[in-house]
Formats: C-alpha cells, structure tokens, sequence
C-alpha cells in the first residue's frame, strides 16, 4: 500500500426519530395484580386488570368481582371489597401494615380460578435527614432540582425506591422510576438527586422513600426497562415480567403485575 | 457507526521500508495520522513509526438540541513502533508495540475510557534451507476506566482489565514443494481483573468493590501437513490439542444441586489457594481440507473444523460496548466449541472475473446467554446472571468479482440464518420455551456491491451499495397498566425485525500531479479524496421504541429510532514524501 488509508471517523452522531406504523402482534389475555400493603393508616388497595392490544387506546379492561384478602404471617386475615371504580377492590375499614411482618395476597376470581402471591415482608425503611433543592447545572434545563439526603442501615440487602409529588401531583412514570439498592454503598450516607425533574420557586415537593424486598425491587427494575428505550445500543434484550402472583390450580399460567408491602416515610419542602 | 460508539481503530500490519525514508499521512474533518519509515542500516534493519489522533476533545455534530449529544465528545489516540533487524541470512529479530487509548464523554459527567496496548518480540530462525522457526513472545493488555470525574464527591473510578502474555514456537518444514508440514506449541498466561470500583477521595456514599482476579494457563501443540497427493488433489489436515487450567488463588461459590443458581441457594464457598487447579478442561480441534481441481479455472473444496473458545466475553446489551466483561471458562462456565463443515466452488472466467460459491453449517455448544434483566456489572456471582444453551447457523456465501485497470468491481451476497437454542431446567432457565430462535445478528440477506473506476491519472470514483435484512428484535403482544404507567408486555424474544437496511456511498479520488510545472519528479505524491455517505438520506431504522404516549394514559406509540439518517460529506487529505 503506497499511501496511508485515510480516516474519516464518523462521530457524527445524527439521530432521529420518527413515529411509525408497524404490525404488533396480539397475544393472549393475561391477567395483571397491582396490590400494596404500606405502613400508613390508610384504606389499602389492590387493582386487577387484563393485557390489552399494544396499539389500542382506550384504558386497559378491569377485572370486577374477584373476592380478594390479605393474611400476615401472624396469622390476621384483611378482607377487601370492590369500590365503586371497577376492578379496583379497597380495604375493608383502615389498617396499617407492621414493620418486619409478611404479607400475602389471596384472591378468587369470577370463574373460580384461585390466585396466590409470596410473603412480601414489610421492611423498615431509614428517616429522611434532609431534602434539599439546589439550581440545575443542566444546560438544557431550568429550575430547581432536588435531593434527598438519607444513611442506610448496617445490614445489607436494603432496597429503595422513592416517588417525588410537586404540589400534591406525582411526577413521572415507571420509566424514571428511583431505585437503588444497598449493595455498593451498605451502611453509609448517600444521597440521590432526582435531576429529570424541575421545579419552580412557590412549588411545593413531596419526597417519599419507600422500603422494598428485593423481589420487589427486582421486579420495579424490570418494568423500568421495558418502559424506556428499549433498543438503544447500551440497553439489555425486552422481557416479559413474571411477577410474583401464580394461579393455584394452573401454575404455568403467567400472571403479571406485582404484590408488595412497604414502608414509607416522607419529606416535604417549599422550593424558594 | 451504526452502533453508535467508537470502534477500536484495526491496526494495520505493514513492516518498515529497509531502502528509503518515506513521511505518509493524511488528515480528515475528525482525525489524522502521520508515518515515517525508514532504514537503519541500509538493506539490514528497518524502523516504522506511526501516530493517529481524533482532533482534540472533537464535539459530535449536534442536529438535536439536548444537552446529552452537546456535551459529548470523543477521543482516540494510538502510537505503533515496528523494528527489524536482519542478524545475518539465517536470523532476524522484530519487535514491535502498539499503544491506543479512545475515550469518550457521554452528557456532562460520563467517561470511559479505553487502552490497548501489545508488545511483540519475534525471531525468525532458518534452522536448514527447509526447516524454519519463529518464536514470537506476546503481551497483551486490555483495560477501561469509567467514572464521573467531575462530580467529585458522590462518584467513584471504575476498572478492568485483561492481560495476556504468551510464547509459543511455530515450525515450517518444507518436505519438498508439494509436501509442508507446520507444527508447535505454546503457553499463554491469562489474567482477567473482572472489575473494582474505588471512590473518589471525600466519598463516603459508595464502598469500594473489587472482584477477584481469574488466572488461566493455556498450553497447546499442534501439527499439520498440507500436500499435493495428486495434480488434481491438495489434502491439508491438523489437530490442536490444548489445555485450559482455570488456577487460583480465588473463591468459586457451590451451589444447591438440582436448584436456580441464585444467591441465596449458594451453600458453600471453596477456597482455592494461589497456583491451585480450580477447573481444567482439555481441547482436541482437528481441520482438514481437501481442493479438488476440476479443471484448470475451476475447483471444489470441502473442509470441516472446529473450534474452542475459552474466553468469554460478557455482555448483554445489543451492540458490544468496550466495557464489556471478559471471563474465563471455569467451574460454573464452560467452553465454547464450535463445528463447521463447508463446501465451495470457485472458478475464474476470462477477462479478470472470479466466482466463489460456498455453502456451510456450523453448530455450537455452550454459548452464554444471560437471564433476563441480568445485571453484570460488578458482581461477584456472575454465574447466576447466566444461561447456557446451543447454536447453529447455515448459509450460502456468493462472490463475484472483476478486476481490471480501468474498472474492478464485486458482488457479494450471503443468505444466512443463526439461531440459538437456550433449554434450561425450567422455564426461567429457558429462552422463548426453549425453541430455536434468531441470534442478534441473524441477518438471512446480506449484499454488497462495489464499482471502483478510474477515469485517468488524476481522477478516480468508486460507489458502495450495501443491503441487509432489518436484525431481529422484540415487539410487545400486548400492553398493561401498572402504577398509571403503561408497561409493553415483550413476550417472545427475537421474534420479529426492524425494517431493511440499505444505503449507497460514493466517492472520488483526485491525485496530485506526478510531475512540477518544470517537468521534474514531484517529491511529494498527494491525493484528495471527497465522499458522500448515505447518499439518498435514508433514514436506517437502528430501533424501534415501543412507550407510552407524552399524552399520557392509556396512549401508546411506536417510534423509528435512526442513526446518521441523512447524507454526509466529508473531505480527506493524503500525503507521502
């Protein structure tokens, strides 16, 4: 070779996107659970929905009278009753979910089909020492984002998520969902700043930090995933997500959605 | 590009001119290189040199205006020395080195970095005028670094490594001109640092983590012959035997037999000391060949071989990233071992024209696939982040191709399928039920055409077709509602594709006159070359997002995400003295 190769590197990175119509296909039906036992004094709440046709656009079909109850692993049995929003079943009177306790979701559907979860234990989750606000850095952004300042406890296998509220109206969706686990960092302070969100002077912020099992947060993770950008060089293969509800008569049935217990502790500050 | 980070730059082997001194380089919008060759000693001993380098801190082109792509930048760098030095007729030593580092910078605040450094030393020996030997020594190193560097306290520096140092002997006999045998062995040393992770000095948020080291050796022999048995038939065969010892020291984690390898049914750790034999697999891979001329212009070939892999590389996301893992074959993961069996024809025509036709089929044992929503960063039980499973593949590989002074050109095209089988012991060990399904890169149609014509001394133009099946990815059977978002359920991998992929290149070459104006020998030869990439702007889909509208409940869209979607000049300058 006479002469040097020339070299063009093509760091030009040009994206684009563009909405597409494409073919999706239509799977079966498949039930979903959404069910939480928290530690708050509130009515508790599970829901039951079906899978819908990715492209359609209305809400995804409720499922209504299922007979529903939660037992821990004392041995008290909560029982629930639909409320007036279908497919949505509260509990009857409030109650508060105990630290350190386990929960379980039982269920009968319509037809009869028998539904269980695991033991999601109730995990205590550290105070809150501070949440601070502080000017974005962020060139493309304006406004205030915020941070929360918290020390995780000696043992390990602790697991976090937290849910940021400006003025009482959560922000975001599971594809920013905030979780971390204890593994890199057991036992010291951190903090986590919540950078995709904004805020303006006046506004006020809501902080909870939320206790999660490791099944719990395994599964958060995973629907993370499947809500963002799936497809991006850096991101991993899509997934369906197996949650942790099975149907007794028919373990191969694949139920999605999940039953956790939490613990949740809260700050609120005024962005000035 | 297309997979949207940097390619570590191939280096190009060429040995230093031992006659004249000669300066080669070019520059580009993004990068130059400069070489200089030259002797020594006159016709006994040679030197090349050579530097590439991106401009300084390069910021990507920005059409979009997010921060993310504004802040980006990247960098490379290598340096490659080459020395050779004739002892006498029979003897000659080379060294050569080699010194790359790329980074880039993703958003404010996210480094990587990456180096490759080799070192060789070779002797070449004529032991008789028939028997010939090269002993070449190795050094190999492989690492990254990632952090944040500016965040300061709060963050942390990532590394890894890869090390290699081998020696091995190679021998050349050449019976007579239509019999040579070629036979050796070696050693190689292989250290892979899987990863630590040390904080940033003030940090007190994040431990510091570091995996332990794996250590194999790898000895081999090998032996072939390659002869003419008649005027019609060339025979060539070998075997390699090998070894791998996975050694300590280092920690393997047992398991509870007939269950999930997770963590919490890990139910004793063995210890093995420094220099202890952890696992050790054996490794016989035989070849043969046989061409069978079928006329003066034409032939077959049949051949069959296989090969074992015994390192790994780690890494589930769609395109390789070069902080990927590497890891060695061991107790909980076995070596890769691949057999292919290939037939071909070729046959040259008049007027330069070459046809190549090869079928094959190839099968695979072992390959690593990984559970879903696996996280292999830093972890210590990687084992139970794995899958393990089979592959096949079989295809067709076509080329045409012409060459002459004026035009030369080729035509290649490949159908093709690779697919993997993943069957574990139970479902969640299992990947789509544990049928057959389509690798990343299955591709079944894959063409390439290429003209090249020179219109005189000074002008030269060439023009690139290239079209390829859209690679396999997963679209969502259905949607649900989770906590008022919408999560697309993926239920089968791989089962569906992105659209095709097809793009034309064109490009011309101008050269610098031979001669100055007076009609003497320019001392300089020089050319330009001008470029248009993706001529006809199409926009190649790389991915498609499958997510909820910015509407909001219970809204959904799909999205064609795109990569260099549009067409791009560029202009290139070329020297030599």
């Amino acid at each position: 070779m006479r002469f040097a190769t020339p070299i063009l590197l093509s760091i030009l990175f040009i994206s684009c996107e563009d909405p597409i119509v494409v073919e999706v296909p239509i799977g079966e039906t498949k039930l979903v659970v959404e069910g939480v036992i928290t530690d708050q004094m509130s009515s508790q709440q599970v829901r039951l929905s079906t899978t819908d046709d990715f492209l359609s656009s209305d809400p995804t079909p409720k499922v209504s009278n299922a007979t529903i109850q939660i037992i821990d692993s004392n041995g008290n049995l909560f029982s629930f009753s639909e409320s007036s929003t279908p497919g949505t079943y509260l509990s009857d009177g409030f109650f508060q979910g105990v630290i350190n306790t386990s929960y379980k979701l039982q269920f009968f559907l319509d037809s009869g089909q028998p539904y269980e979860s695991d033991f999601q234990e109730l995990k205590p989750v550290p105070q809150i020492d501070a949440l601070t606000f502080a000017e974005s850095i962020l060139l493309n952004s304006e406004g205030f984002i915020v941070t929360v300042e918290t020390t995780d406890n000696l043992r390990t296998g602790d697991f976090y998520r937290w849910r940021i509220f400006k003025n009482d109206i959560e922000l975001g969706t599971l594809s920013d969902v905030f979780l971390r686990s204890d593994r890199l960092f057991n036992g010291n302070p951190f903090n986590v700043e919540f950078d995709t969100f904004t805020f303006e002077p006046g506004d006020e912020c809501t902080v909870e930090q939320l206790s999660l099992t490791e099944s719990s947060f395994d599964f958060f993770r995973l629907v993370q995933i499947q809500t963002g950008d799936i497809g991006e060089s850096t991101s991993t293969a899509p997934t369906e997500v197996i949650g942790n509800i099975r149907n007794i008569n028919d373990p191969e049935e694949k139920v999605l959605g999940f039953f956790y217990a939490t613990s949740i502790t809260d700050r609120t500050v005024i962005i000035q | 590009m297309e997979a949207g980070h940097l390619p570590v730059i191939h280096v190009r082997k060429k040995e230093g001119n031992d006659q004249e001194f000669h300066v080669t380089g070019g520059t580009g919008l993004a990068s130059t290189r400069l070489m200089v060759e030259g002797p020594l000693v006159k016709k006994r001993s040679s030197f090349l040199v050579s530097a590439r380098s991106s401009f300084t801190n390069f910021s990507f082109f920005n059409f979009n205006d997010e921060l993310s792509f504004r802040e980006s930048r990247a960098s490379f760098h290598d340096a490659n020395a080459k020395f050779n030095f004739r002892i006498n007729k029979r003897n000659t030593i080379y060294f050569s080195g080699y010194f790359g580092n790329d980074r880039n910078r993703i958003g404010e605040d996210d480094l990587r970095s990456w180096g490759n450094n080799t070192a060789t030393f070779r002797w070449t020996n004529q032991i008789t005028p028939k028997l010939f030997m090269y002993t070449t020594s190795v050094f190999g190193d492989y690492s990254y670094k990632t952090g944040k560097p500016n965040k300061g306290i709060g963050e942390f520096i990532g590394t890894a490594s890869n090390i290699s140092y081998s020696v091995k002997s190679d021998f050349t006999y050449f019976k007579s001109p239509n019999n040579s045998f070629d036979f050796g062995g070696g050693l190689t040393l292989h250290r892979i640092h899987p990863g630590d992770r040390e904080p940033n000095p003030g940090n007190e948020t994040f431990n510091a983590i570091s995996l332990d080291s794996e250590h194999a050796l790898e000895p081999y022999f090998y032996f072939g012959n390659e002869q003419m048995i008649s005027d019609r038939i060339n025979f060539n065969f070998g075997i390699r035997l090998s070894q791998f010892l996975n050694i300590g020291a280092g920690d393997v984690f047992v398991y509870q037999q007939g269950e999930l390898k997770e963590r919490k049914t890990i139910v004793d750790t063995i210890s093995y000391r420094s220099r202890d034999v952890i696992k050790r697999y054996k490794g016989i891979e035989p070849r043969i060949a046989i061409n069978y001329r079928l006329s003066p212009n034409s032939s077959l070939k049949l051949s069959y071989d296989r090969a074992i892999q015994y390192l790994h590389l780690i890494s589930n996301t769609i395109s390789p990233s070069p902080t990927d893992v590497w890891k060695l074959s061991g107790t909980h993961v076995s070596p890769q071992t691949g057999n292919q069996i290939a037939l071909g024809y070729l046959k040259h025509f008049k007027g330069g024209i070459e046809l190549s036709v090869e079928v094959f089929g190839k099968k695979m044992q072992d390959i690593i696939d990984y559970k879903d929503g696996a996280d292999l960063l830093l972890n210590k039980t990687i084992e139970t982040e794995l899958l393990s499973g089979d592959g096949r593949a079989y295809g067709m590989e076509l080329l045409i191709s012409k060459k002459s002074n004026k035009m030369s050109g080729w035509l290649a095209y490949n159908l093709s399928r690779s697919e993997r089988r993943i069957l574990g012991a139970s479902a969640s060990e299992s990947i789509n039920g544990g049928k057959y399904y389509s690798n990343d890169f299955d591709r079944p149609h894959d063409l390439s055409l290429v003209g090249i014509f020179s219109l005189n001394q000074r002008w030269g133009f060439s023009a690139n077709f290239i079209y390829r099946t859209g690679r396999p990815i997963t679209f969502p059977d259905g949607k649900y509602e989770f906590e008022n978002s919408v999560v697309p359920n993926f239920a089968g991998r791989n089962q569906d594709r992105i659209s095709d992929y097809h793009r034309l290149d064109l490009s011309a070459t101008y050269y610098g006159k031979s001669e100055t104006k007076k009609g003497k020998e320019r001392k300089v030869e020089d050319y330009w070359t001008f470029s248009l990439y993706n001529v006809y702007s199409r926009r190649n889909a790389f991915s498609y997002f499958f997510r909820q509208s910015q509407g909001g409940l219970p809204e959904t869209e799909i999205v064609k995400y795109s990569i260099l979607g549009t067409i791009i000049p560029a202009v290139t300058y070329n020297f030599r003295f």
